[in-house]
This record gives C-alpha cells, sequence and structure tokens, in this order.
C-alpha cells in the first residue's frame, strides 16, 4: 500500500467514484460463465524422452 | 511491415501515481519475434506522463503503419481505453490494420467483435507465435483460417475464431524486443533500473478466482542458466538494477528455481529481485531462502488472498493460515520483505469477519499489505459461484482490483471501504515491531519509547504486551 495512493483511493471513493444501488447481477453485466473455455490453448506435448536421452552424461 | 505496438495510458491507481513506470513486457515480447521475422517494430508508450490519447494516435500513425498492435497487462480495466484509441486510429486511417491482445480480449472476443468493428484481429493465448503467424498471413495473403489462435469478424461479419493455438513448449524459442525500449525511463522501487521479466508461465494451482492460470494453460518455465545469463546481460549492457517477475508462481519447481538461484549467484550481479509466490513454496524451501536473498530476492508479494479457512476453501486457494503465517516469518528471517495481499468483498462477509481478518493479519505481521476486491473474471470457476451477486461498479476501467465492485449482503459499499482503509493503514504501521522493540527498551532501560502510551510504560512491558497479544491472537 502506498501512502499516496491511500490518499487518492479516499479521495476518489468520496469525491469521483459512484457506484450503483441495485445493479444487473455480475453475468447480465459480462455475459454467462465461461469457465469451460478456461484454458486457452492447447498443450503441446513432446514425444517421451528415455532418461538416456536426456541424461547430461548420456 | 511496419508494425507499432501501442501500450494504452492505463487509469488505475496503481498506475496512475507512482512516478516508477516499468516496460510493457508483453507487447516486447512479441516485438522480439516480430523484429526477427524481418519486420519494423516501434513501441509507443502512453504509460509516460500519461500521453493523452490524441497524442498517442498521432504519434502511432505518424509514420504509417500496416498494422497497430494494442496490449495491456491490466487487460480488463485497460479495455475501455484499448477501444478509445482503435476508434480513433479507424477514423483517421482507417487502412491501418488493428490487433489487439491480452487476457481479456482472449475470452471476450466474441462481445467485442460483435460489438465494434475497430479491431481487426484480435489473438487468443500468448501471442509470440501467433502473431508472426498472423502478419506473415496478412503479409503474403494466406488464408486467414489456418493461423490459429485468433478471431476476426468473417464475411457475414459475424465473430469467428479459429483453433486455439498451442502452449509455446520451450520459451527460450522466443526472446524479448529489449531494443524497443529507452531502459534509462523505467524504474522502479525508487528510481532503480527496472525490467519486468518471466522466468515461468502459468500456474500448477487451481485456485478458482485466478483469471491468469486458464490463459496460460499449463505451467513451463524457462532454462535456468539462460535466464540468469539474460537477467546479467541487462545489467551489464544496460544498467539494469531490479527484475520485477511477473511470475504467477516462479518457485513452482524446487528444482528449476534452484537451479536459477544458482545460476543468479554465479553471475555475481548486484541485481534485485522481487515478485510474486505462493506461501507454501517459502515454506518449502526454508532450507535455502539465503540463497534466495544471495541470488538478489528481496521482496515477494503472498497471494494469502485471506486469513479465513473457509473462504480459502471458497476460492480454492489450497493453502494454509499457519503456512502463510510461517512464510513471512521466514522471509523476515532471511532479510526478504513481505508483502501480503489480502480480497475483501465476499458476499456475507461482515464487520465480525473484517476485525478477526484484521487481527489474522496483524498476528501474521507482513511488511507491506495490498489490501485488493473480490473481482471475478468471466472465464474462471469462481465467476459461476458469483455469478448472481449484483454489480455496483459498471465502469470497467475501475474493475482493477483496487474498487469494490459487487455488492454485499452485510456490508454497504463505505463500510467496506472505511474499514479496509483502516485495516490498511494498522497492519502497515507493524504494530507487533513496535511492542517488541518498545517492550525490549522498556525492559532493558526502563524508559518509555517514542508513541507508547504512559499507561503502558507505567505499568513496564507485561501490560503493553497484552494489549497488542489482546489484538493479535
Amino acid at each position: 500500500m502506498g501512502r499516496r495512493v491511500w490518499f487518492r483511493e479516499v479521495w476518489g471513493f468520496l469525491v469521483r467514484d459512484r457506484r450503483l444501488k441495485h445493479g444487473p447481477t455480475l453475468a447480465e453485466f459480462w455475459g454467462s460463465p465461461q469457465d469451460e473455455e478456461e484454458e486457452s490453448m492447447v498443450v503441446e506435448r513432446l514425444p517421451r524422452q528415455s532418461m538416456t536421452a536426456i541424461s547430461p552424461n548420456a | 511491415m511496419k508494425i507499432v505496438l501501442i501500450n494504452p495510458p492505463h487509469t488505475a491507481i496503481g498506475s496512475r501515481v507512482p512516478d516508477d513506470h516499468l516496460p510493457p513486457l508483453g507487447l516486447l515480447a512479441l516485438g522480439g519475434p516480430l523484429i526477427d521475422a524481418g519486420h519494423q517494430v516501434r513501441l509507443v508508450d502512453a504509460e509516460f506522463g500519461p500521453m493523452a490519447l490524441a497524442t498517442l494516435v498521432r504519434d502511432a500513425l505518424s509514420d504509417h503503419p500496416d498494422c497497430i498492435l494494442i496490449g495491456h497487462s491490466g487487460s480488463t480495466s485497460a479495455h475501455p481505453t484499448a477501444l478509445l484509441i482503435a476508434g480513433m486510429v479507424k477514423d483517421i486511417q482507417p487502412a491501418t490494420i488493428l490487433i489487439y491482445g491480452g487476457v481479456f480480449p482472449t475470452y471476450h472476443w466474441r462481445d467485442i467483435l460483435a460489438e465494434t468493428n475497430v479491431f481487426d484481429f484480435i489473438v487468443r493465448g500468448e501471442g509470440e507465435a501467433t502473431i508472426v503467424a498472423l502478419v506473415e498471413a496478412l503479409e503474403k495473403r494466406k488464408p486467414l483460417s489456418d493461423v490459429a489462435g485468433i478471431a476476426f469478424p468473417d464475411d457475414l461479419r459475424q465473430p469467428f475464431a479459429t483453433r486455439p493455438t498451442r502452449t509455446i513448449t520451450n520459451l527460450d524459442d522466443y526472446r524479448i524486443g529489449w531494443e524497443l525500449i529507452d531502459f534509462s525511463r523505467y524504474s522502479y522501487w525508487g528510481g532503480k533500473r527496472a525490467v519486468v521479466m518471466q522466468f515461468s508461465r502459468g500456474c500448477p494451482h487451481l485456485c478458482n478466482y485466478c483469471g491468469q492460470r486458464g490463459f496460460w494453460t499449463r505451467w513451463r518455465h524457462r532454462d535456468p542458466m539462460k535466464f540468469a545469463r539474460e537477467i546479467a546481460w541487462l545489467y551489464r549492457e544496460h544498467g539494469v538494477e531490479l527484475i520485477n517477475l511477473a511470475d504467477e508462481n516462479p518457485t513452482s519447481s524446487k528444482k528449476a528455481w534452484r537451479a536459477f538461484l544458482d545460476a543468479m549467484i554465479a553471475e555475481n550481479v548486484p541485481v534485485l529481485i522481487v515478485g510474486s509466490t505462493r506461501a507454501d513454496d517459502i515454506v518449502r524451501d526454508a532450507d535455502s531462502l539465503h540463497l534466495y536473498r544471495q541470488a538478489g530476492v528481496i521482496r515477494w508479494l503472498l497471494g494469502m488472498e485471506n486469513t479465513d479457512e473457509q473462504t480459502l476453501a471458497l476460492i480454492r486457494k489450497g493453502g494454509s493460515t499457519s503456512s502463510d503465517r510461517e512464510a513471512i516469518r521466514l522471509l523476515r528471517l532471511n532479510g526478504i520483505l513481505s508483502m501480503a495481499t489480502w480480497v475483501a468483498g465476499f458476499e456475507d462477509e461482515s464487520l465480525r469477519d473484517l476485525w478477526r481478518g484484521f487481527r489474522q493479519l496483524i498476528a501474521y505481521d507482513p511488511d507491506q499489505i495490498q489490501a485488493l476486491y473480490v473481482t471475478p473474471h468471466r472465464w474462471t470457476p469462481f465467476f459461476r459461484i458469483a455469478r448472481d451477486r449484483k454489480v455496483i461498479q459498471l465502469d470497467a476501467r475501475l474493475w482493477d482490483y483496487k474498487h469494490q465492485v459487487l455488492q454485499m449482503t452485510r456490508l454497504k459499499p463505505w463500510m467496506l471501504f472505511f474499514a479496509v482503509k483502516l485495516i490498511e493503514l494498522a497492519v502497515q504501521s507493524r504494530p507487533r515491531r513496535w511492542r517488541v522493540s518498545c517492550s525490549t527498551r522498556i525492559r532493558s532501560n526502563g524508559i518509555r519509547c517514542a508513541g507508547t502510551p504512559k499507561w503502558a510504560a507505567a505499568s513496564g512491558s507485561a501490560k503493553s504486551g497484552a494489549f497488542w497479544s489482546a489484538t493479535a491472537a
């Protein structure tokens, strides 16, 4: 927590930022849950290497 | 192709108040491979100033680039600004190809492409390989549907995504475009010349609120030797004094992290390292923490998130309050600062819960605290748990973890806000430190320290100790 950030946050809360009393639900605001798409990529799998192949002494 | 990378001016408080700025690692990570593929690349970093959007757009378009890439590490709260910039670019030079990337657009690509036509392409997932393939396809007029990991409006202007891209197996295959920045402009930790780097990407743990884990998909790390060598090169060639690790969890592999520490010690450069990790890993490495310090680590941010076991179970943190406390103690013992992140704003949290959390934090006694608010992302399992909660903040620029965005059942926003502010003040003042130093001085000298109430001094250490113990239990 920075000192200047702390005061700016207090000032922002009191003076600048506005909040709703009756807002939409989270799903209405951002859309339906998307956790089934959580992993954005597919994993590149390397062919298994034998211990001999990866040993530094091999 | 002529390509401009834009780092939008972020509106979050943490970006706006400090004098220090760190380089945009994500954009530099794309810049390196693009330069190596023969493109002419330039960075416009609008965080300085911050740059007015009109100035930023004028600068970006000054040499008539073919492509503009926009991305920001705080991608949800930076989205409205990225959208504004893209709109301004398209108004002036509609032919410029606008490419957007980062965590938020990776998941919200359908909504973004349906709501606006200012972005030509969205890069989904890590972008090093994808951006090179996309720019090559554009240049050589190859079929875009063959490029994995992108989304764009199809011929009917409907959002279309190609197959997901593959995770980069060897992170050392792609280099960071360090030549794109003037190192003297970037600093951290009170003006030290600093850069952001990643030893690893992703995290093996399954905390259900984390918006990063799924983005990186699997935990991978760079070659420890090469990573240490690059840090030493940055110090020797560019005078970099501090590395801010952007990893979610760099210490996941004890073996790889130990190899990195040994390599850093062997490089013998006075570079400082700050980053984030898990308390469990610190406790695991209790016997080698002196090597952390020797390698340059001066501060760890510990994502403890909460001090309540039930809440930790709800968010599947997988840690425990005992390891959090022990990690802070071990770090202090080894001369490493601890910064605890603590999250407030869970649905049924009450003042009593906050009081309990406060007392736990006092007992943990971290050097610094970073209080954050519950901010669920749509692609995380926690979003499903919280989906029916009411939103109180519609301005996405304030979805930066530093503003309460969801309504609570028992606390009004002002109650939570001032409770959190007071907790931050109280914890950061580290009352346990004062108790220890004062009681030591009273015991040894029979004197009262500055700031010690007369009643406490008069009654000796026992009474002052009892006072703090009562709050710390």
